[in-house]
């Protein structure tokens, strides 16, 4: 399915109907054979673990990517040789606090997954989603989270586009928001996170939160 | 030039990577001059699911000399390290580890995390 020009979701079935077990929030490894030789290439999984004879991977055609520029090549029927799943950036049970998830562009891919699995489990603390994208235009799963959001008053999902012209990976607006709103604005350090994307954003934004006094083990982060 | 003296827990025979740190990157996986791309380059098998961008623990070795010889460890290695089967107090991620002398490191029998 494509989102964009460069954003595609691919859907893998496993041979001979085998399931893959794993928890919302893992990766599967690919092994691509490139021309420069076979490589290996990490894609988070965005179905959830309910539905595992499927594995819905979503990929960004990267410039001078041998990898991406392979699997977008690829047609209905292919295969693929992967390995998994892989990964500790994971949620199995709803955190007995507020939970924070931030992803931009495709990092909103393991988001989508571990954000059905909270839902699904209960509980009654807050969920917000934080979901970052260049452009309107590059939102992934957007009418799949304003359902969510309706049906389930205690989710708050939140846009946070980046403008255009921003470089891959990069949100200002919302590294803005997190510290205002999770750093400035009061002195609660119960929150947990989690956070995906490409880029050092990701890295700055798990030094904000720890640096501001949130503990190591509540800021999950997985950065590409 | 530097060596990485490569044990495999499994009873694979040992290998002795020699390479001049100035030539990094030798592969396109793992931190230039880690022992990730070092091995890579060497056409020495490292198991990294996560192509070397530490999301894993599949790179998980066990220094046996030269730990002070390795780049001191980030918060990105902290953080996956914890999960490493068979961790131990000389562990470290392939990926992350850049190699600044000769070391000796094992490779555990099992390196998948869940």
């Amino acid at each position: 399915m494509e989102w964009s020009p460069t954003t595609r979701s691919l859907f893998l079935r496993l041979a001979g109907g085998a399931r893959l077990p794993f928890n919302p929030g893992q990766f599967v490894s690919l092994a691509l054979p490139l021309e420069e030789g076979e490589r290996v290439r990490p894609y988070s999984l965005a179905s959830s673990p309910e539905s595992a004879d499927v594995l819905e991977i979503c990929v960004d055609l990267v410039p001078g990517g041998a990898g991406s520029r392979y699997l977008f090549s690829l047609r209905p029927g292919a295969t693929v040789s992967l390995t998994g799943p892989f990964g500790s950036f994971v949620v199995n049970e709803p955190a007995a606090a507020e939970m924070i998830f931030v992803g931009h562009a495709t990092g909103i891919a393991p988001i989508r997954a571990m954000v059905r699995r909270v839902l699904e489990r209960g509980g009654g603390q807050p969920v917000h989603v934080l979901h970052g994208a260049r452009a309107a235009s590059e939102i992934l799963y957007r009418e799949e989270f304003e359902a969510w959001a309706r049906a389930h008053p205690r989710l708050e999902w939140e846009l946070v586009l980046a403008g255009a012209g921003r470089a891959a990976g990069e949100n200002p607006r919302l590294e803005a928001l997190v510290a205002e709103r999770y750093v400035r604005a009061d002195a609660d350090r119960s929150r947990h996170f989690w956070i995906c994307g490409v880029g050092d954003m990701v890295r700055r934004l798990r030094d904000l939160l720890r640096g501001a006094g949130y503990e190591r083990r509540a800021v999950r982060y997985e950065q590409w | 030039m530097l060596k990485i003296h490569v044990i495999h827990e499994s009873g694979e025979p040992d290998h002795t990577v020699e390479f001049n740190p100035v030539e990094a990157p030798f592969s396109r996986d793992g931190e230039p001059g880690s022992i990730l791309d070092v091995l890579l380059g060497h056409r020495v098998h490292l198991e990294h699911a996560c192509g070397g961008k530490c999301a894993c623990t599949t790179c998980h070795v066990v220094v046996k000399e030269g730990e002070e010889n390795l780049s001191e460890m980030q918060d990105n290695e902290i953080d996956r390290l914890d999960s490493a089967p068979g961790l131990t107090m000389h562990s470290r991620l392939g990926c992350q580890a850049i190699v600044k002398g000769d070391v000796t490191i094992v490779i555990p029998k099992f390196t998948i995390n869940t």
